[in-house]
């Protein structure tokens, strides 16, 4: 009966919330009033106030739970601990900082070489045979730009040059079965950019914007590892 | 109740002392432990969330600025426990069938302070039960809503300092704490019904 009541008795919820605010005194002076005015006139309202601040002594009598032991910390577990430096909310940030600059690297190694000279990479291939490759690269351009030339064709040239040049280099190669493979990956290696690259300033124009994407992720990434660890 | 901390402590432990540090660790373990407990509802996990929070709070400690350090430090232990109460969410069996295995709040009060009982046995034990009446409502709610109660009326802090140490804004914590309560008495009135005129509601 009496619960029955007590739920007619009940506030809206904005009400409840002002007079929860009222009980802590978290209320602007003229809001105070008002609340005052309310609990002098309204049962509603004087109940809400008694159950709320018989709920809020409730929870400040609740039992306090003793710690079991104490938290001080000693120097072995903030040495167990990770350092300093990074740390670990930036972790991420170090990562894609990281990537990105692998990125960068990657595409100075493989674009830098090919402004300067056609044929840089050829020194980087092992040696004896594959040098004799890399003369053969040579060859295989001489003939290629019959198929460059005609690119403009229907069926696309470097897929007809590749196979046309790997004829030309297997009579030069000392031992053709062995070599072959690495010989060929040589070729491919220069016989792709000729295809893509052949005409310089196109190649240098898009590497350009390719290093200029990578700048501005690079320092985007930099500003924002910058700010967090600053944060 | 907020607490303040001398800055000097603060300084020197930012700079690596580590005595300085855990000066401020004796200084706030037991309101972190409690609070800690309340979030989770179990001695262990809150012992294991409060020894974390005190090793991510010296970790972090370069990057805390000025405000209420008590604060700052309520927010990594709460932010501590959301991280938990996620991880057991995921598997919730494990935890509940643990916390049912060790009796659950029941077994907790325990060990809990308990001066009260000499003085008046029988109204001892009528405030032990209201007390696990309220402590199994409080680990109903939500855990926003847990926090905030905890932290304003368990803890007795301001809506200032509750809204630091949520991250949120006053005007949240106020309409949280609102509805939270409401909640509560909600969870409670079967309890209250039945001495309502003698109980929580004579006042």
């Amino acid at each position: 009966m009496t619960m029955k009541k007590e739920r007619r008795l009940s506030l809206s919820l904005a009400d409840w919330e002002r007079l929860s605010a009222y009980v802590d005194e978290a209320l602007p002076p003229h809001e105070r009033r008002l609340v005052e005015q309310h609990l002098r006139q309204d049962p509603a309202w004087q109940q809400a106030h008694r159950e709320l601040e018989g709920l809020r002594a409730e929870l400040r009598a609740l039992p306090q739970p003793q710690r079991p032991r104490s938290f001080v910390l000693s120097p072995d577990m903030v040495a167990a601990s990770r350092p300093w430096w990074p740390p670990r909310r930036t972790g991420r940030w170090a990562w894609a900082f990281g990537a990105v600059l692998a990125m960068v690297v990657a595409a100075l190694a493989v674009f830098l070489p090919w402004r300067g000279s056609r044929y840089a990479v050829a020194p980087l291939a092992p040696s004896g045979p594959v040098e004799g490759a890399a003369l053969v690269a040579k060859e295989a351009e001489a003939t290629a730009p019959e198929p460059t030339a005609q690119q403009a064709a229907p069926p696309p040239p470097r897929a007809m040059a590749l196979p046309q040049a790997e004829a030309v280099a297997a009579p030069f190669t000392p031992t053709p079965t062995l070599v072959l493979p690495r010989a060929t990956g040589t070729l491919l290696g220069s016989a792709t950019p000729p295809s893509s690259a052949v005409s310089g300033g196109l190649s240098g124009r898009s590497m350009g914007l390719f290093l200029v994407v990578l700048l501005l992720l690079l320092s985007l990434g930099a500003r924002a590892f910058l700010r967090r660890v600053s944060r | 109740m907020t607490t303040e901390v001398p800055a000097a402590w603060v300084q020197a432990a930012q700079q690596g002392d580590l005595e300085a540090f855990n000066r401020l660790v004796l200084m706030f373990q037991d309101q972190v432990y409690r609070v800690a407990y309340r979030l989770l509802g179990d001695p262990d996990a809150a012992a294991d969330a409060t020894q974390d929070a005190f090793l991510k709070a010296y970790r972090a400690l370069r990057r805390y600025r000025a405000g209420s350090f008590q604060a700052w430090l309520l927010r990594i232990v709460t932010n501590t426990c959301y991280d938990r109460l996620r991880r057991q969410r995921r598997r919730p069996t494990v935890s509940l069938d643990a916390s049912l295995a060790e009796g659950g709040p029941g077994e907790a009060a325990a060990w809990l302070r308990d001066e009260r009982r000499s003085q008046n046995p029988e109204a001892y034990a009528e405030q032990q039960a209201l007390a696990a009446a309220l402590e199994a409502c409080l680990q109903a709610l939500p855990p926003d809503f847990r926090a905030v109660v905890v932290l304003v009326d368990v803890e007795g802090l301001d809506y200032a300092a509750a809204a630091q140490a949520l991250a949120v804004p006053v005007g949240t914590v106020k309409s949280r704490l609102a509805r939270a309560r409401r909640r509560l008495r909600d969870c409670l009135h079967p309890w209250w019904g039945t001495e309502a005129e003698g109980g929580a509601l004579k006042k």
